[in-house]
């Protein structure tokens, strides 16, 4: 797989990412900033916008982001998302995101020319699950009680309630963190990359399945962004050989001609 | 001869520089730091409030507070002891003190109101 294919693929991927976030970050700007909530600006000279541009805001931020993703005056499109984006992180507390501020991140690094950008969103990828996961290495997190917390209120799939016990829960809470420090790492050597894409896939979506209701846009825009990464990894053998159907359809499909 | 030796900063070196800066010192810094914190990939990591909330008016009456009734998101990296009992205060003048009880501690910290 060329570096030029990798980039349509991920840029369609988070074009969609970024679209899905629209729609999260447009109800959840709804909620925050409704009138007698409290807001907690993170700096002071950042304004909310009035009502009345909000519209012009999102309106904005859902058009770069289907332009971002087909490819249409993608510079443009996606300058006008990263400061969109960066505005809803930085606009109030409760408007920051993870999800967002990693968006952000791949989306500076999509547009920049030559092979550098996508080694640091190599990294990037590694950075996030390595973090991830050594900051979950604290009494409140391997006790179970937020993995439990999130599992008890899943949308789709809900574990049965003996399963609610902490013998069950530290179990799932330590598994979690070696999960994601087996993702940080795997990715790197070969042999263990196809197992890890699999897994990768598999832990994105059982999270997405899981927890709770009003955490499901920003998971699937995790997903999405992430997975997007694992294509930075995949050799054409592993592409080909794997998922040939689907890789190979989006392949002829997407792909722009590399520059000689 | 003398010759001047510059550093040349390419901007592939200093893409590197500012990118290992963000994504590896802030992280690796945030961890010395309460959980969940901004800008370091801490997700699912923590909760920085673990106190449960009670509004005590002047007669003496007790309410405990849904802090979503006061914030639209209630984030987990949100320290809402700093945020939420001036915030009650302010918004409903009958309210003489907020306690915050900690349930993991025990601790029980009490927030007059100004009068």
């Amino acid at each position: 797989m060329r570096a030029i294919e990798v980039r349509t693929l991920m840029r369609l991927l988070i074009g969609t990412a970024a679209l899905i976030q629209a729609v999260d970050m447009a109800i959840l700007f709804h909620v925050v900033f409704d009138e007698g909530k409290l807001r907690l600006p993170l700096y002071d000279w950042l304004p909310v916008l009035p009502g009345a541009l909000m519209p012009v805001y999102f309106g904005i931020w859902l058009l770069s982001a289907i332009a971002f993703a087909t490819g249409l005056q993608m510079r443009l499109a996606g300058v006008l998302l990263v400061f969109s984006m960066m505005y809803a992180i930085f606009v109030d507390q409760q408007t920051y995101s993870n999800h967002v501020y990693l968006l952000v991140i791949v989306m500076l690094l999509l547009m920049l020319p030559g092979s550098l950008p996508l080694t640091l969103l190599r990294w990037q990828m590694s950075i996030v699950y390595f973090f991830a996961a050594v900051s979950k290495i604290n009494i409140i997190y391997i006790s179970g009680l937020i993995v439990a917390g999130n599992l008890q209120h899943g949308w789709l799939l809900q574990l049965p309630d003996p399963l609610f016990r902490w013998e069950a829960m530290l179990p799932i809470a330590v598994g979690s963190i070696c999960l994601e420090l087996f993702l940080a790492v795997a990715f790197w050597i070969p042999r263990y990359r196809p197992v890890a894409f699999r897994i990768g896939v598999a832990f994105h979506l059982a999270i997405v399945l899981f927890f709770p209701f009003n955490a499901v846009l920003q998971l699937i825009v995790f997903a999405l962004t992430m997975d997007s990464l694992y294509l930075l990894f995949l050799d054409p053998v592993v592409v080909e050989g794997r998922v040939p159907a689907v890789i190979e359809r989006a392949r002829n499909r997407l792909a722009v001609p590399a520059r000689p | 001869m003398f010759r001047h030796h510059r550093l040349k900063l390419s901007v592939p070196t200093l893409l590197i520089a500012i990118f290992l800066v963000v994504q590896i010192a802030v992280p690796t810094a945030a961890l010395g730091l309460p959980r969940p914190a901004r800008f370091s990939w801490q997700m699912y990591a923590g909760v920085r409030t673990t106190s449960e909330f009670v509004a005590v008016q002047g007669d003496g009456s007790e309410r405990e507070i849904d802090p979503s009734d006061y914030l639209g998101n209630p984030r987990l990296d949100i320290d809402l002891a700093d945020v939420l009992p001036g915030f009650v205060c302010e918004t409903e003048p009958t309210v003489v003190f907020i306690r915050a009880e900690d349930q993991l501690s025990d601790e029980v910290v009490e927030y007059p109101c100004a009068p």
